[in-house]
């Protein structure tokens, strides 16, 4: 069973960093969130029979958990590193400089929206995603504009235009 | 910006991230104790269960020695009682469905942290003033010895002191989990609200 999760989980490892990304801002809290994400999906696989994709699944018992999870803010002096170390090293290319702006925005987002915008931009189907969240298909589609709006505002504002 | 920009810097970025991944680093997290709000609610009724199941039982047994046997009676029942309360509160404190959808998962624990949330309230609203009257008693106050203590004016002062202790308790119960049930509570609003 141990050898299962492992090769499931080097498959999906990034999408629960993912998760825990877009939740946290600081390296302890993702950490926490990161930890407590793996438990609950080792604890649920050993259930897991496959009543739905294995990764609607994760994200399911990612968000869960990630959600329920929110602390408050902690007043912290800023820094310049405002990722997990482990996430990423230096921010060399530009992609992953854009890709930090990218958390920074999503990070600004309300908390519902933060989920509905990750499965946008992780190529999620309407469907699955109100299979994941437990809404509407029209109301995904709805909030889904929305929401993307709303980053792109953030992020135009972010970079001054 | 376009959809697809933000798509794309999204996807390629992480795709190219250097995240660890390690074994170890995984058999360690998967022996650890969750973390989350439910489960340390759990953990702690349970504690509570075993140290109040252990110390009445003792008690009882002290009383008992004592030949007091009407109060060792009520001891025993009660403590029948408390542990039958506990079990079925640690049972409704469990959460089965981490698998759930978003909205049906936060909504389960909504209902457990309020209903966690409902048994210390109602603790600390029924223990407060016998717990005031039994302080008085230990500290051997002159209070009691004299009778005073049923004087209008003590009463009042006893009632006024049991509702503020209460007050100031259910405050410290929703700074400690009030406030996350209510952050919660949002998040289910703003996920089923129609657009």
């Amino acid at each position: 069973m141990r050898s299962e999760f492992h090769a499931f989980l080097k498959e999906n490892h990034k999408v629960i960093a993912k998760v825990c990304g877009i939740y946290t801002d600081n390296p302890d809290d993702f950490d926490d969130y990161y930890q407590e994400c793996i438990l609950q999906l080792w604890k649920s696989f050993k259930t897991f029979r496959g009543a739905a994709k294995l990764s609607t699944w994760v994200y399911k018992v990612c968000l869960n958990v990630c959600l329920s999870q929110l602390r408050t803010k902690k007043k912290r002096v800023a820094t310049t590193n405002d990722f997990p170390k482990d996430f990423r090293d230096e921010a060399e290319n530009s992609v992953e400089e854009q890709l930090e702006e990218l958390y920074k925005a999503i990070r600004l987002l309300k908390e519902s929206d933060r989920a509905i915008i990750l499965l946008y931009l992780e190529d999620k189907s309407y469907k699955e995603m109100a299979e994941i969240l437990g809404i509407s298909v029209s109301n995904v589609g709805a909030k889904v504009n929305r929401v993307k709006n709303q980053l792109k505002s953030i992020i135009n504002e972010r970079s001054g235009y | 910006m376009k959809d697809l920009d933000i798509k794309k810097i999204w996807q390629e970025g992480n795709e190219e991230s250097s995240f660890s991944y390690s074994n170890d680093k995984i058999d360690h997290i998967i022996k650890k104790n969750p973390q989350n709000i439910v489960q340390k609610f759990q953990r702690t009724v349970v504690f509570e269960m075993w140290f109040n199941a252990v110390t009445i039982t003792g008690f009882t047994i002290h009383i008992a020695y004592l030949q007091l046997w009407v109060v060792a009676a009520l001891l025993f029942i009660l403590d029948i009682c408390l542990f039958i309360y506990y079990k079925d509160l640690s049972n409704k404190l469990k959460i089965r469905y981490i698998n759930s959808n978003v909205v049906e998962y936060l909504n389960e624990t909504h209902v457990v942290i309020k209903r966690f949330m409902l048994f210390y309230k109602i603790l600390t609203t029924v223990l407060v003033f016998p717990a005031l009257v039994y302080g008085l008693y230990l500290s051997e106050s002159e209070l009691l010895d004299s009778g005073k203590i049923w004087t209008l004016k003590f009463i009042a002062f006893l009632v006024v002191a049991t509702l503020l202790i209460i007050l100031v308790a259910h405050f410290c119960i929703y700074l400690l989990y009030g406030r996350k049930a209510n952050k919660i509570k949002s998040i289910i609003e703003m996920l089923k609200s129609e657009e």
